[in-house]
């Protein structure tokens, strides 16, 4: 085997070791010596001599059944009998069930997180005895680990006692399995859980998306189909740095994650169609629309920008790559590693479950009142997203200032650039309050800082400042991006220039200084000084201004121009339906008075699906139309693309235009399962759109697919775009410009555009000859 | 950051990003599962990432191209494309200290406190039986830096409230404790930050006199490089003066006074004086591989701007210090 050979094979191997660990992952409940939580490394003392025995355990469990285990420390080479006090102690953890203290026991151990621990006076035995009680739940096992330390606390035969002498720990470890989960397979089938649902549907997923990956390698070239032509096609895209390549792969990437992203959002829309459902637990739902909300957020709609951005930046502005390719590629492979932590302990049950939003200072505290243990994880995911964004960002606004063709100046740049400037710009100044937030929090969860611990005099709503600090950018960023694309998209399907060019780029640089000084209105309801919550106020408002600059700019690029109905058209036509509704009823909640009612209702729900899934989203399916000939020579079937567009539209407002009555009525977000029947309706009514608009998304996977191979050829400029990255072949070569061309003019290349009527050319295939 | 990245001529892979990148996964992961062993791995192959970045860029004998790309258009115009990206990567980094200092700001301006003190405040009320407001009881109770007037406080409301009610067992800590306090009123603690100040001041200058000797058309190219190589080398021992010295004085603060992370101020202290400390860090390992270079005769005047980009960084971790020193030393 060659170098290569064994490299990939070792980091493939790697990465699906880490794929198949990642449903086991359990984090220790608060990390390492954590606040109050010393364990039996209270003395420092050396590990290993010491041995711990637990009598008691019971083979399996019964559901609720108590039992008394015994904890017994001992080590011949420390003084026990001739000492009477200081002589001991235990840490236990179990991953269920609860405890309490054994007969006569009460002042001798004390319940911890997740365990039981001995008192300051239970110090003086070296055994214990403490009840644990069985979870409900009997198909589960439950690990047990008892950390115990001897300890010669008086330095007896010691001079000078120093108290410190003799220290020993050691460690037991062991798992009991409940009735059931001992039972085998029939028993387990009977615990099927939705957790089995949705390992089944990503399992199934993961292996359909492994053999597409096989297929294609096999369609690149059927003749070198075999494992030394394998691993130098994955060696090619593991360690690819070209723009394109990529870009290629945020984009695989970003639409796996749609589908997973997808796949949650149903499961819990199944949760709620019906009143008191519990077709999810409580934990479960809460990790699900965790994982669904920062699923869709970072690690969809983000690298789907991305994806876009890679792509046609450097062809746009005639570059032949971006600034630093290799830490574009650094920034690509960030994300993806990330996802691995973000979903450590999902499946196990562990999963974070503090929202996307990771409010302090539930998310900052485990145990029983906090956090699950995955959490930490998940916030070391965040982490790394932060390390990628940020990467990214530096290189994006780096390419986009200096690498310029001539005739791109400031004000003749294309507004997809424009926009991804602008969406990068906010971006990494805003990401680094999200880093260091995110970073207080994860110290917080291993290593005991008290950042957000409101006990030790900590400050939850630090977090919230810091949060929303990023988190109101970010939803600008994820939104600028799609105006960009809807603006290329609108002036190429009308064959003119785009109307008032320069109020569109002051009103995005405008939402980008905005952006920085609006995020108080997430925390009207959380006490903020009222002059404050005033100013937020309007600040917030004021970006309904540059906003509404965008929407009539749109509206009259298409009452002077020749519309041509292509499927992108058609998605951007939507963007403005839909991205407009959700607009206005974002023009809600920036009043403090009606932010009172409606926060964290169904409204904020409807409010921002409304702008991300028609307005991101719809910009970014757009694009995938728009921009899909110029990455593969092919274009997507139009008929697919239209039925694909028409089921999506109309599903999209059936199921979130309800969502608004609903929050109105007062049925709150982030709820396990509401009793009021009479939401039952419209619930169920939200739920069967929702599935329907999921499934939707298969036909363009399918068109993305098949077109890749049975696409209709689409020559440089299918469309007839201006910018430059139609005037380099599809697709275009590696370097991306053999030689840097020349901007011209919009007006003057749309002028020798032919101009049809409305309709004349819908569906027709390539009309700009 | 990307030194060196001159990726002009012909597109080639590169390993080292999807390697960094799963050694910080590894890293992260076991840092989370309080893994040693699984961290100590993640450190490694994230090292071996940025060793397989820095082969890239091998060999230093003259054979390389550095087709570095020069900028053109506003605002950067005539500029090599490498500063352009460390002066914006240098501009997520002052939003990153600034993020630092926000949040140390609000605890110092007890704006974070405040509502606590209020919420005790009206548990006094409501349990003890004080007569008053939330507020005419904070103000009775406390002065503006919310240190408890023990005696005032408790005539004011009738001995009802004591000290001991404010730092109640599961209560607010009335007032914290910065690293300020101990610092200062110990000379031997003052000393090491003080010595690290001129230590980081005196290590960027030697880092723009090994730059000024690797422009230097003058020289012969050995006696270049082995003048950057001690300027360089100067740089490298006076940051690992600071570290050790940082260290020290966290162990005389830890052990000595009892100032633990387990404090809120401890919190911010450690934490943002370790996050410049690990920037330091960082610095001297890039340094390393300068000072590698020069020993391998690597630098001459056509890429020494390396060396000015390493500088840029350099100033902006010992501007960075020239903030913290005083605002978590002092103030």
């Amino acid at each position: 085997m060659n170098k290569n050979k064994i490299r990939v094979m070792s980091l493939l191997f790697v990465i699906f070791i880490a794929l198949a660990a990642t449903p086991q992952i359990t984090s220790y409940p608060t990390g390492l010596g954590a606040n109050g939580n010393p364990g039996c490394t209270c003395h420092s003392g050396g590990a290993g001599t010491t041995t711990v025995i637990v009598d008691g355990m019971p083979d399996s469990f019964t559901a609720g059944q108590s039992y008394e285990l015994n904890i017994t420390v001992s080590n011949p080479s420390i003084a026990g009998a001739e000492i009477s006090s200081n002589m001991g102690g235990f840490r236990l953890f179990a991953s269920a069930g609860t405890f309490s203290a054994g007969d006569g026991f009460t002042d001798l151990v004390q319940e911890l997180e997740n365990g039981m621990t001995h008192t300051e006076l239970g110090n003086d035995n070296r055994s214990w005895t403490v009840i644990w009680t069985a979870p409900d739940s009997e198909g589960q096992i439950v690990e047990f680990t008892v950390h115990g330390n001897a300890v010669n606390g008086n330095a007896v035969g010691n001079s000078p006692p120093d108290g410190q002498s003799g220290d020993a720990w050691g460690t037991f470890e062991t798992s009991v399995p409940g009735a059931a989960a001992l039972g085998g397979g029939v028993a387990m089938i009977e615990q099927a859980e939705p957790f089995e649902v949705a390992i089944a549907a990503i399992t199934f997923g993961i292996a359909l998306f492994s053999l597409m990956l096989v297929y294609v390698f096999y369609r690149n070239n059927p003749e070198g189909f075999n494992l030394n032509g394998l691993t130098k096609w994955l060696k090619k895209w593991l360690t690819t740095t070209d723009h394109k390549e990529v870009g290629t792969l945020y984009f695989v990437y970003s639409f796996l994650f749609l589908l997973i992203g997808g796949i949650f959002a149903m499961l819990f829309r199944i949760q709620l169609s019906v009143a008191n459902n519990d077709f999810l637990t409580q934990d479960q739902y809460n990790s699900f629309f965790t994982l669904h909300g920062t699923t869709m957020i970072f690690l969809a709609a983000m690298p789907m920008i991305a994806a876009f951005a890679n792509w046609i930046i450097p062809l746009q502005i005639g570059a032949k790559d971006l600034a630093f390719p290799r830490v574009n590629a650094m920034g690509f492979w960030m994300l993806a590693f990330a996802s691995i932590l973000l979903y450590g302990g999902v499946l196990s049950g562990e999963g974070a479950d503090i929202t996307w939003t990771m409010y302090a200072p539930f998310s900052s505290s485990g145990g029983e009142k906090g956090a699950s243990a995955g959490t930490t994880l998940f916030v070391a995911g965040i982490v790394m997203l932060g390390i990628s964004s940020t990467l990214s960002g530096v290189n994006f606004i780096a390419t986009i200032m200096t690498m310029r063709a001539p005739g791109v100046t400031w004000m003749k740049m294309p507004l997809f650039t424009w926009s991804v400037f602008v969406a990068n710009a906010m971006l990494y100044l805003s990401l680094p309050a999200l880093i260091i937030g995110t970073v207080y929090l994860f110290l917080d969860r291993t290593i005991g800082t008290v950042f957000y611990d409101a006990a030790y005099g900590g400050d939850p709503i630090l977090w919230a400042h810091l949060f929303w600090f990023f988190g109101h950018p970010e939803v600008y960023v994820v939104i600028v991006p799609a105006f960009g694309v809807v603006s290329e998209v609108l002036a190429t399907s009308a064959k003119r220039s785009i109307f008032g060019y320069r109020s569109m780029v002051y009103a995005m640089a405008g939402i980008g200084v905005l952006g920085f000084i609006v995020w108080g209105h997430h925390m009207l309801t959380s006490g903020m000084d009222p002059t404050l919550r005033l100013v937020m106020m309007l600040t917030t408002m004021l970006v309904a201004i540059p906003t509404g600059v965008k929407i009539f700019n749109w509206l009259a690029t298409l009452w002077g121009g020749s519309l041509v109905f292509k499927t992108h058209t058609l998605w951007a036509l939507g963007f403005l339906v839909t991205f407009t509704m959700g607009g206005i009823s974002g023009m809600f909640f920036p009043v403090a008075g009606l932010d009172t009612h409606f926060h964290d209702t169904y409204f904020v729900v409807a409010h921002f699906h409304y702008v991300l899934v028609g307005g991101t989203i719809f910009g970014m399916f757009s694009a995938i139309y728009y921009w899909y000939p110029k990455a593969t020579g092919r274009k997507l079937d139009e008929k697919l693309g239209l039925l694909h567009f028409v089921i999506t539209f109309v599903a999209m407002n059936a199921t979130f235009w309800p969502m608004h009555q609903l929050g109105i009525e007062g049925m709150p977000r982030r709820y396990h399962t509401y009793n009021v029947d009479s939401w039952t309706e419209l619930n169920s009514f939200i739920t069967i759109s929702a599935l329907i608009m999921g499934s939707a998304q298969l036909i363009l996977a399918w068109n993305l697919v098949r077109s890749y191979k049975y696409g209709e050829e689409s020559g440089k400029d299918p469309w007839g775009g201006w910018s430059l990255e139609w005037t380099t072949s599809s697709p275009p070569p590696t370097p991306s410009f053999h030689e840097i061309p020349t901007q011209g003019d919009a007006n003057i290349h749309h002028s020798a555009e032919p101009k049809g009527g409305l309709f004349s050319k819908m569906w027709k295939g390539s009309d700009s000859k | 950051m990307s030194y060196d990245d001159h990726d002009d001529h012909g597109h080639h892979g590169s390993w080292a990003p999807i390697i960094a990148s799963l050694g910080t996964m590894m890293f992260l992961y076991g840092f989370s599962e309080a893994s040693m062993g699984i961290t100590a791995i993640g450190i490694a192959v994230l090292t071996w990432g940025l060793f397989t970045w820095w082969k890239g860029d091998l060999p230093f004998d003259g054979s390389e191209k550095m087709g570095e790309l020069v900028a053109f258009g506003t605002p950067f115009g005539g500029m090599k494309i490498r500063k352009a990206g460390i002066w914006l990567f240098l501009m997520s980094e002052v939003m990153i200290f600034g993020s630092f200092f926000g949040a140390y700001m609000r605890m110092r301006s007890n704006w974070n406190t405040h509502w606590t003190l209020r919420d005790k405040a009206q548990e006094a009320i409501d349990t003890l039986g004080a007569e008053g407001t939330v507020d005419s009881i904070v103000k009775k109770c406390f002065d503006d830096h919310h240190h408890v007037k023990e005696e005032a406080c408790e005539i004011a409301t009738n001995g009802l409230v004591n000290n001991s009610f404010w730092v109640a067992a599961d209560g607010v800590p009335a007032y914290h404790h910065v690293a300020a306090e101990y610092i200062t009123a110990d000379f031997m603690t003052l000393l090491p930050g003080a010595i690290n100040t001129f230590a980081l001041i005196l290590s960027s200058f030697t880092v723009v006199l090994a730059l000024k000797a690797a422009k230097n058309t003058d020289l012969e190219p050995n006696v270049r490089n082995k003048k950057v190589r001690n300027y360089l080398a100067m740089t490298l021992a006076l940051g690992t003066l600071f570290l050790i010295l940082k260290l020290w004085e966290w162990n005389h603060l830890i052990h000595d006074y009892d100032f633990t992370i387990s404090t809120l101020a401890g919190s911010f202290f450690y934490v943002t004086t370790g996050a410049h400390g690990i920037h330091v860090f960082v610095g001297l390992i890039f340094i390393t591989y300068f000072i590698y270079k020069a020993h391998i005769g690597g630098w001459d005047p056509n890429n020494a701007q390396s060396i000015e980009y390493y500088g840029l960084y350099w100033h902006f971790v010992d501007l960075a210090w020239v903030v913290i020193f005083p605002a978590f030393y002092l103030y």
